[in-house]
């Protein structure tokens, strides 16, 4: 039985999240544990869903952190372009990609590329709860997810082209 | 070749918090939970300090407000170009920062006075932790360490203490140093006195606590002490 609002499995899912923000184990930890601290201090007693609360708190404390090091939050604002209205989620289900090239790709994303994708793979979320939780207009996660598609789509196909060739070689 | 969504799936969930982890946030939780869960019978039904009460939140807010806006006026004023943190500034964040983590010290992860041992446990770092000669740290003995962060960069926390005699002379917890490594990284930290160069510590004042900041083969320190 839990000692509290989260369970073991509650704080794993939300230390794989502190992890995708920060890409750090140390500072995903400081992170998790910072925001339980301020949650538990915090919250009302009636939360309904302290899942999603803390979760915002450690967004807010992991974009404070950036704020403060004045660090610019470059992927907070995309551009929509009109070809990405049209494109959600679904765009991202008929990639094929190996694990070397996922591992390759996931440490040069920018944190809220790795949110979004943790959200969208992991958690099961539509673009738009993305936006809400993200705090951006939904037109922005469409775009980001039609750019992340760009980017893996280009990736996977180098990939299906060097397999036969490492075969023939 | 697996599924984008999948494969996904599987690197996410291939990290999970350690036994350790796990057990000290669960301990977090059920501290926190002990006044709200045990109320004395006859106690008056007042709020706990966990309860929120929003209109009394909301009417503090209205109260504070002025007062907040005219602060934000004048550091916007004051301060730097935005993205352009003075040296200043930079530094007294470092200091904030870590004095910040001294003063909520978090349980060691390992426990040792051998600094390879501990150097064995924080083997996650991009960096090695170093041992240094420096005077502020002449007499202090190593007691363990843990993973830390500091400006978002990984970071080892090691703690000290002082002569084994002092300590007990002076209380358990009275004379406890933390001494904080990082990789040095000038853009972020900004220029800081270079030991192997002959410069002496910056020091400076945050939170009540003094700091001692310097770099020294690369490696970031930054000293917290209470005097």
């Amino acid at each position: 039985m839990a000692d509290g609002p989260f369970d073991r499995a509650m704080l794993n899912r939300l230390y794989r999240y502190c992890l995708a923000l920060t890409k750090h184990e140390a500072a995903a930890y400081d992170l998790l544990q910072d925001g339980l601290e301020r949650y538990l201090r915090s919250a009302p007693v009636d939360t309904r869903d302290p899942m999603a609360l803390l979760r915002r708190i450690l967004r807010n404390r992991f974009v404070d952190g950036l704020r403060n090091r004045g660090e610019q939050l470059l992927s907070e604002a995309v551009p929509l372009e009109p070809e990405c209205l049209a494109i959600g989620f679904g765009s991202l289900e008929d990639i094929a990609i190996t694990t070397q090239t996922l591992e390759q790709i996931w440490d040069r994303l920018g944190p809220f590329d790795r949110e979004l994708l943790l959200l969208w793979a992991v958690e099961g979320r539509t673009a738009r709860e993305v936006a809400e939780l993200q705090g951006v207009p939904h037109g922005t996660v469409l775009a980001r997810i039609h750019r992340l598609r760009r980017r893996l789509s280009a990736q996977a196909e180098q990939d299906a082209d060097a397999i036969p060739a490492r075969g023939n070689g | 070749m697996s599924n984008l969504r999948e494969a996904l799936r599987q690197r996410i969930e291939r990290d999970g918090l350690s036994e350790e982890r796990l057990a000290a946030l669960e301990a977090l939780q059920a501290q926190a939970e002990r006044p709200v869960s045990a109320p004395t019978p006859t106690s008056a039904p007042t709020p706990t300090p966990t309860q929120h009460q929003p209109w009394r939140n909301r009417r503090w807010a209205l109260a504070v407000l002025p007062l907040v806006l005219v602060l934000i006026a004048g550091l916007w004023w004051w301060q730097a170009p935005p993205g352009e943190l003075s040296e200043a500034s930079r530094l007294a964040q470092i200091a904030d920062e870590v004095a910040g983590q001294h003063l909520h010290l978090k349980p060691l992860e390992v426990e040792a006075a051998d600094l390879d041992q501990v150097r064995r446990y924080l083997n996650q770092l991009d960096f090695r932790p170093l041992a240094s000669d420096a005077p502020a740290l002449a007499d202090l003995n190593l007691q363990g360490g843990r993973y830390c962060s500091i400006q978002g960069v990984p970071a080892a926390q090691l703690r000290l203490r002082p002569d084994a005699s002092q300590g007990e002379a002076s209380g358990e917890d009275v004379g406890v140093q933390t001494l904080y490594q990082a990789r040095y990284d000038p853009e972020r930290h900004g220029p800081l006195p270079d030991r192997d160069r002959g410069e002496a510590p910056v020091r400076l004042r945050a939170r009540g606590l003094t700091v001692l900041l310097w770099v020294e083969g690369g490696v970031v320190f930054a000293l917290v002490s209470d005097d």
